[in-house]
């Protein structure tokens, strides 16, 4: 029974201190603050929402699963096809116009963080 | 196929002497024949085996008269026959439960220790799930923590006042994991066109690529 016990406690004990330890590391707030960013930009209403973050899920999957190592260009024509490919499935939930909007939304909002990266550099590109 | 002709001298060139026999019944049956046959077939069977009419009664006094006859050729038989073994009067009444009081006392198990191990295995296999289902789905929480900061931020209209409390280092993890060169970013931000020196100023001075160059930091 003590060893259960032992066992127990020691699982329960691994499986806490694995837990990460506050979204801020992970980089969870940014993401939240996409989701409410492309939610707010395209309207996107609580049916199209369940539908629509699946698929940004998979695509956003694959996207990051690119090779580091590509060159410049490769990376270009390999995000390029990916988002060629979920355009279809896009539309398919929000319509092509608004994926369109996505597409550009998606764009702005990096554009976004960095021009903020910027400001908190003090205006210069290095820091 | 053969027409019958051709049977015919087929048959003559086999058999000739089978080919002369005409067509025909060989062998005829007398008028009522086969009316009178089955009496003629009792009467010869009974001529011919000698069969003896069984005396009345016969077969009633035939147990008898066997038993008699064995207990007249059975040697150190008593004149009663009877069964080798005899049951005591009641036996099979109290059999059941002279059986029952002979086999040995069921010992019953305690019922609460097995719960309690099943209890225990069911909680560490649960736990156990658990924790490989959040391994293995580190993506679906981030997402949902993700999810849930963000209907926050939708519902409190604070999208502005977040962007501006992100630090520097979320704001790099999140543009490399998404495959962005923060740094060729920054430089591409900051020479927009209105930034960029004048075509001019290019010819009148050979430093000027060099001066904006150091303006952006990347010498």
């Amino acid at each position: 029974m003590k060893t259960v016990l032992l066992l127990l406690s020691l699982f329960v004990f691994s499986n806490v201190s694995a837990q990460p330890q506050g979204g801020k590391d992970r980089g969870e707030r940014v993401e939240a603050l996409y989701i409410a960013y492309i939610t707010r930009e395209l309207k996107l209403t609580e049916t199209e929402a369940e539908k629509f973050w699946p698929v940004h899920t998979l695509y956003d999957a694959e996207l990051k699963a690119l090779s580091k190592n590509l060159s410049e260009i490769d990376r270009l024509e390999a995000q390029l096809v990916i988002k060629k490919k979920y355009e279809e499935r896009f539309s398919k939930v929000i319509g092509k116009e608004r994926t369109d909007e996505f597409f550009r939304k998606d764009a702005a909002f990096r554009e976004r963080l960095i021009e903020r990266l910027k400001q908190k550099r003090g205006g210069s590109a290095f820091g | 196929m053969l027409s019958p002709n051709d049977h015919k001298e087929e048959l003559k060139e086999i058999a000739p002497t089978l080919h002369i026999i005409d067509k025909r019944h060989v062998f005829s049956i007398p008028e009522g024949y086969f009316d009178e046959f089955p009496l003629q077939v009792l009467k010869s069977a009974s001529h011919s085996n000698g069969l003896q009419s069984i005396p009345d009664g016969y077969f009633n006094s035939l147990p008898q008269q066997i038993v008699s006859r064995i207990q007249e050729e059975s040697i150190g038989l008593e004149s009663n026959i009877s069964l080798p073994y005899e049951a005591p009067v009641g036996y099979f009444e109290s059999l059941p439960k002279r059986i029952h009081n002979k086999v040995p006392k069921v010992v019953k198990m305690p019922i609460s220790k097995p719960l309690f191990k099943y209890a225990v295995a069911a909680v560490v296999t649960g736990l156990l799930g658990l924790f490989l289902f959040q391994a293995l789905n580190p993506k679906n929480t981030d997402f949902n923590n993700s999810e849930l900061l963000a209907e926050n931020i939708i519902k409190t209209n604070s999208y502005e006042t977040v962007l501006e409390s992100l630090s520097e280092d979320e704001i790099v993890q999140y543009l490399v994991a998404n495959g962005e060169d923060v740094q060729a970013a920054l430089v591409g931000q900051s020479a927009t066109e209105d930034q960029l020196p004048d075509p001019l100023d290019y010819i009148i001075d050979d430093k000027t690529l060099d001066d904006f160059l150091n303006e952006l930091n990347l010498n």
